[in-house]
């Protein structure tokens, strides 16, 4: 049994409602990813949450070919570093074909929520529903 | 020439089997165990110090019942993924310099092909924001090998090179895993497992383990058997750093620069390599960060055979995790008994390295996707 996570529920709460948010350090102004409760460069409690664009660009990628657990038989998909337009690099999927993407591929945010409202951040080709 | 040595290593054990259907994991860890202690012309009774990490049950409590060590003064449980082996030598020499401890025992063991495996491990703050990706260990690899191949232009073919250097090694070693020479064509055209890595970048997955004994000057000096001195070791922990990762650089960046100052040496020096190849594109990274070249120029330094026994820097002359033994998914055991078994002169003929006098090991442990340990270990010969 997990323990109640507040940031993260915070971060989920966002995102149901279509919002890229992340922690914004008021001590040193550190954007945190992932987000945590505390800053991890000044330690200030201090965090306020911010809306974030939704874009980016691919940092790197891989194509897994050899998925495995739930990912077997889905293959081949399309795991990245997104580095957001205000500086972290999250993990993510891509929802792309493969060979239309390069490191630096510009992105944006698509679903950020699986179906049971979990964090699942999935990037499409940033000129799709533009 | 007269170095700081602040303990020796005396003995050293690896399993001879790869795949070990028939006996649990604190079995094999009390045969290499008492291999190690057997290597050394030492017994159980002389152990007072232990280092043992990631064992079923209660850990290294427990795995001391089980060998029979009544008589610690020292214990560490340090995990540092497959790091923890060099990251366990560091701390046992800095422990026998100050006097807590005499005979250090540093042993490993699993077995992921036999159902025998280690404990997993409870659940890390990252969790939320990275598990439910299927990222699978190639995966993790993969997003630094594209990275790279990005920033500096690394090719598929200079990954290769790394692989058909450890296959050439691994054809003189008879307990090897893969004993088959492979040319860059066979690593280039083997399956893509996460894009930008195939299956021969990856390292194998074998049953098994390891163990070496660290003892004080006082005490090398009653032992029959060549001993090799550790001149200096470096560790660190390098992380996603709040979502700045950079995935291009290892752990070996830092705890490389510290073990060579520590032991008086340069890149210069070292004759033989020990590098964790858990892929291709882990040895080509810490050679950069290690100082062996340029940062960024590893695709063309291991290129025209630079890491083979008989080239400018020998490397995992075993076979390495790609060929040999990568036990428990944790190399660095294996990696450090290769470089034992060059600096006392017993490595496989073929591969032995001529008058090897300094070796250079470098672990890693967890993913450079994500979240590693590191630890480098500067090792000498008793000539060194
Ligand atoms: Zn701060």
């Amino acid at each position: 049994m997990t323990p109640h996570d507040p940031v993260l529920a915070r971060l989920e709460e966002g995102l149901a409602e279509g919002r890229l948010e992340l922690p914004r350090c008021a001590g040193c102004g550190t954007l945190l990813w992932y987000p945590r409760a505390r800053c991890p460069h000044c330690m200030s409690d201090a965090l306020a949450w911010e809306a974030l664009s939704g874009s980016g660009t691919v940092h790197s990628y891989t194509v897994n070919h050899r998925g495995q657990g739930e990912y077997a038989g889905r293959e081949p998909f399309v795991i990245a570093y997104v580095e957001l337009a205000e500086g972290p690099r999250v993990l993510s999927h891509v929802d792309a074909e493969p060979d239309s993407l390069r490191v630096g591929t510009p992105v944006r945010l698509g679903r950020g929520l699986d179906r049971e409202g979990r964090l699942h951040l999935r990037f499409e080709h940033a000129e799709e529903n533009a | 020439m007269t170095r700081q040595v602040s303990a020796r290593i005396a003995g050293a054990f690896e399993h001879p089997l790869r795949r070990i259907p028939d006996r649990t994991v604190p079995q094999v860890l009390a045969e290499v165990a008492y291999g190690a202690l057997a290597d050394a012309g030492l017994g159980v009774a002389d152990v007072d110090g232990f280092f043992c990490s990631e064992v079923p049950g209660l850990g290294s409590i427990a795995m001391a019942d089980h060998l029979g060590l009544t008589d610690l003064s020292y214990v560490d449980v340090t995990e540092g993924g497959g790091a923890s082996y060099p990251m366990h030598v560091g701390h046992a020499a800095a422990a026998v310099a100050a006097g807590k401890c005499r005979v250090a025992l540093i042993a490993m063991a699993g077995l992921p092909l036999s159902g025998g495996g280690t404990t997993g491990g409870a659940r890390g703050p990252e969790h939320p924001y990275e598990a439910g990706y299927g990222v699978t260990v190639p995966a993790g690899y993969a997003l630094a090998a594209r990275r790279h191949m990005h920033e500096y232009g690394t090719t598929s073919e200079q990954l290769a090179e790394i692989k058909v250097a450890a296959a050439h090694h691994a054809q003189y070693n008879p307990n090897a895993l893969l004993r088959k020479p492979v040319t860059i064509e066979d690593v280039v055209n083997s399956p893509l497992i996460s894009d930008p890595l195939r299956r021969l970048d990856c390292c194998v997955t074998t049953d098994g383990g390891g163990a070496l004994v660290i003892v004080s000057e006082e005490v090398a000096r009653t032992l029959p058997r060549r001993t090799v001195k550790i001149l200096g070791h470096g560790e660190t922990v390098k992380h996603s750093a709040n979502g700045r990762i950079d995935l291009t650089r290892t752990g070996a960046a830092v705890s490389g620069p510290r073990a060579f100052a520590e032991a008086g040496l340069t890149p210069r020096d070292v004759d033989y390599v020990s590098i964790y190849d858990s892929f291709t594109i882990t040895v080509l990274m810490s050679l950069e960060d290690l100082g062996f070249c340029e940062k960024g120029k590893g695709g063309g330094f291991v290129t025209g055979g630079t890491l083979r026994a008989d080239g400018r820097l020998p490397f995992n002359t075993d076979g390495g995790g790609l060929c040999n033994n990568h036990p428990d998914s944790r190399g660095g055991m294996i990696r450090t008994i290769e470089a034992v078994r060059q600096l006392r002169g017993e490595a496989a003929p073929q591969v032995q390295v001529p008058d090897c006098r300094i070796a250079l090991v470098q672990g890693h442990g967890g993913s450079l996707g994500f979240r590693t340990a590191a630890a480098t270990l500067l090792l000498g010969s008793e000539e060194a």
